[in-house]
């Protein structure tokens, strides 16, 4: 069999409710959604890129669906998220929690909500549900200040549709700043009384000096995803998992007897190579079937392709080394990391250069796999 | 193997977004020369200086950014690259090698763990050793270059593929005083 | 006398066919690639990285996997030959930004009685043999290979890496003309 390796795109999170997503082993996302339905209390989500934030957002709105109006708001594929000030995002929660969906990246909306409460059986129908959203609209049209269109289009649509709102708000992992950041979560407290809100939180709050504190208001639970274990491969519950995802990616049933047996090897070493970061791990997979195709016209990668996107990988990750962070992260190799400044603990967690690590004696910091010949040099 | 050409051609199978590092501005227009020749032909390409400009480009459009202000290109790309989650042709951004865009890296985690594997550096992926080259010449040919040169001046070698090869090698690794 | 004009046409064109060897030859092959006559990946694989500083010398080629002599292009879709593989080497002077040899090289069998061929323009990095006519810097062999006789010289003119491309892709596939006779200077001697 020849497999469709574009299908891997490492970047594109699992769209909500698709049947690509996989379970991680600390499967967050239904545990987020346990709790916003248990608690009503703000959930905040953070943790390295690409170890699959969006996704388990994503698979909270999923979960919250039969019980709540959800919308799943990704200001980062509409805004510069650098800039965003706080009217300018309640505007488009204003205007996305109204809008029945339109283009991609919009998440679930009002449309999305008639359908599923429709499928319940609920004495809403499609069309009145989704007529429901041009009154959700039409409050739009008063020409409110973006906070109280933010929260008329929140209660109209809980009004319309009998259900508790439930806001999903991904991207704000983002925003580099703190006081920004703190601006933005500032603004979005009156809607938090009115809905369930989950959202991502910025690393400079995730990680920093500030991760204790609460953004939104006491009572909210921060939910950290971190990468699964992939060491040892005989044991971490990171293989089956990231197997599990290449097989959903590929839409290949079952991967230990579909594929060639020189690919065995292949997959454990880009896992242990990944660190068990989602992204990475595809990442690694995807340019290793590039090289194959590119080296040899060959449909299956061998270890030298995927040493070729591993030291791509490297590559690209020194572009987030500083001079002396290589000396930092031997440092701290091993240990809670409590010594280590706090800029320079936010920037290497928020890289996935530092990956949090659990152990019997309690979190510890780890390098991330792909340094380790460059810690060595070091 | 594998050198700057691979390494683009394999990054732009795979979108949406690629840097390629260029040495100095007047390699500029050629870095951007050579991405085009590598990417497949049928996709048109369009030059653009900012992020805007890019994102108003269609999604199977090359589009190559040479950003005027390299580090609020950065700054944009790394708090908007979900903007670009739906192109099917990447945008190539090109940046100055050690420039103030490339140390702006350090602190877009989002942007980066993007284009991680996408990242072009020739200056690093382009290493040429000329003395393991010889090594492996002499482990191929059975000679040094220089006696395979020799033999071509003799007219003692074959006209096979194998020959040609062998003799462009060993030209290569020849030094230039020896090109008589 | 022409063959000494010829002598300084050949080395005029070795600057000529210096800047952009590279990037031209892989717009020949991304043409090839487009009309299926090769696989794509070889549009990646045309490369003139290996820059050797110390004789400031650039090879450019079909880099191959493991062998440093650099591969053959399979070519695909030419249905009057059987396993047509394509050549193409470059080597550049960096220092005196010129053009120093180049092969372009076509192996193949004619589909219908099996009588392999051998098509190769090549331009020297030397003078070479007796004389400028016998064997002229830039010119093709044409025979059943490079050894056995019949086995031709001819001369050619001045042309760079990718005209030499251009025309042996022509001689395969008349699609690709890059000089059709449509042009007013070519009116005259239409029939």
């Amino acid at each position: 069999m020849t497999p469709d390796w574009s299908l891997l795109a490492p970047h594109r999170p699992v769209d909500s409710g698709g049947d690509q997503y996989v379970p991680p082993p600390s499967n967050i996302g239904e545990a987020m959604a346990r709790w916003a339905l248990a608690s009503g209390a703000p959930v905040l989500v953070g943790g390295p890129t690409g170890v699959g934030k969006s996704t388990e957002l994503a698979q909270a709105a999923a979960q919250l669906q039969s019980d709540r109006a959800v919308c799943l708001i990704q200001l980062d594929r509409l805004e510069n998220m650098r800039r965003l000030e706080p009217e300018r995002m309640l505007s488009r929660v204003a205007q996305l929690v109204g809008q029945p969906r339109g283009g991609a990246g919009q998440g679930v909306s009002v449309s999305d909500v008639a359908k599923g409460v429709a499928a319940l059986g609920s004495a809403l129908t499609i069309a009145s549900a989704v007529g429901a959203a041009a009154h959700v609209l039409a409050s739009l049209d008063t020409q409110l200040p973006p906070a109280d269109a933010a929260l008329s289009s929140v209660r109209a649509l809980a009004r319309l549709t009998g259900r508790r709102v439930a806001l999903l708000i991904d991207g704000l992992e983002k925003v580099p700043d703190g006081a920004q950041a703190r601006a933005l979560f500032d603004v979005l407290r009156p809607l938090a009384e009115e809905a369930d809100l989950i959202a991502v939180a910025p690393w400079s709050l995730a990680f920093g000096a500030e991760a204790n504190e609460p953004l939104v208001r006491q009572g909210e639970r921060f939910f950290f995803v971190r990468a699964p274990e992939v060491e040892p491969v005989e044991t971490a519950p990171g293989l089956p998992f990231l197997l599990h995802l290449l097989e959903r990616r590929l839409q290949i049933g079952d991967m230990r007897r579909q594929t060639p047996a020189g690919f065995g090897p292949i997959f454990r070493d880009a896992a242990v190579a990944s660190g068990g970061l989602p992204r990475v791990f595809l990442q690694l997979i995807a340019d290793c079937a590039t090289y194959a195709r590119l080296h040899r016209d060959a449909d299956w990668p061998e270890l030298s392709d995927l040493e070729d996107a591993m030291a791509d990988q490297r590559d690209g990750m020194r572009r987030g080394l500083l001079p002396k962070d290589l000396k930092l992260i031997q440092w701290v190799d091993g240990t809670p990391g409590l010594d280590l400044a706090i800029d320079a603990k936010v920037r290497l967690l928020a890289h996935g250069l530092l990956l949090e690590r659990v152990t019997p004696a309690g979190v510890v910091l780890r390098p991330h796999p792909l340094l380790r010949p460059l810690l060595r040099e070091a | 193997m594998r050198d700057s050409v691979n390494a683009i051609w394999s990054a732009l199978q795979q979108p949406p977004l690629v840097v390629v590092l260029y040495d100095d501005y007047g390699l500029l227009e050629s870095a951007q020369e050579e991405v085009a020749s590598i990417a497949n032909p049928s996709w048109p390409v369009r030059r653009v200086s900012t992020v805007e400009d890019a994102l108003s480009t269609s999604a199977d459009t090359l589009a190559l950014l040479a950003p005027v202000d390299e580090v609020a290109t950065i700054e944009e790309l790394d708090g908007g690259r979900d903007r670009f989650v739906e192109r099917a042709v990447p945008v190539v951004v090109f940046l100055l090698r050690g420039g103030a865009g490339e140390r702006a890296l350090t602190q877009a985690p989002s942007l980066l763990s993007w284009v991680r594997g996408n990242l072009i550096d020739p200056s690093a992926q382009d290493p040429f050793d000329p003395d393991a080259a010889r090594e492996e010449f002499i482990r191929h040919a059975g000679r040094t270059p220089e006696e395979w040169l020799m033999m071509r001046r003799r007219g003692e070698l074959d006209g096979s593929p194998e020959s040609l090869g062998l003799t462009y090698r060993a030209l290569l690794l020849e030094g230039p005083d020896d090109l008589a | 006398m022409i063959w000494r004009e010829l002598v300084d046409q050949h080395d005029a064109a070795r600057e000529r066919g210096y800047p952009k060897v590279e990037m031209e030859l892989r717009k020949r092959v991304a043409w090839l690639a487009e009309r299926g006559h090769c696989s794509r990946v070889y549009q990646g694989r045309l490369s003139d990285k290996t820059k050797d500083k110390r004789s400031r010398r650039t090879q450019v080629m079909i880099k191959g996997e493991q062998s440093p002599i650099g591969d053959p292009i399979p070519l695909l879709n030419l249905p009057n030959v059987e396993h047509p593989k394509l050549w193409i080497y470059a080597l550049l002077d960096d220092h005196d930004k010129r053009l120093l040899k180049f092969t372009v090289r076509l192996d193949a069998r004619w589909a219908a009685d099996k009588v392999p061929f051998t098509i190769s323009v090549e331009l020297d990095d030397r003078t070479m043999g007796s004389g400028a006519c016998g064997h002229p810097i830039l010119h093709c062999h044409m025979g059943v290979d490079h050894d056995r006789r019949p086995q031709f010289r001819l001369p050619l003119p001045a042309l760079t890496p990718w005209e030499a491309l251009d025309w042996l892709i022509t001689q395969l596939d008349e699609a690709h003309e890059p000089a059709p006779w449509t042009a007013p200077m070519f009116s005259r001697a239409a029939p």
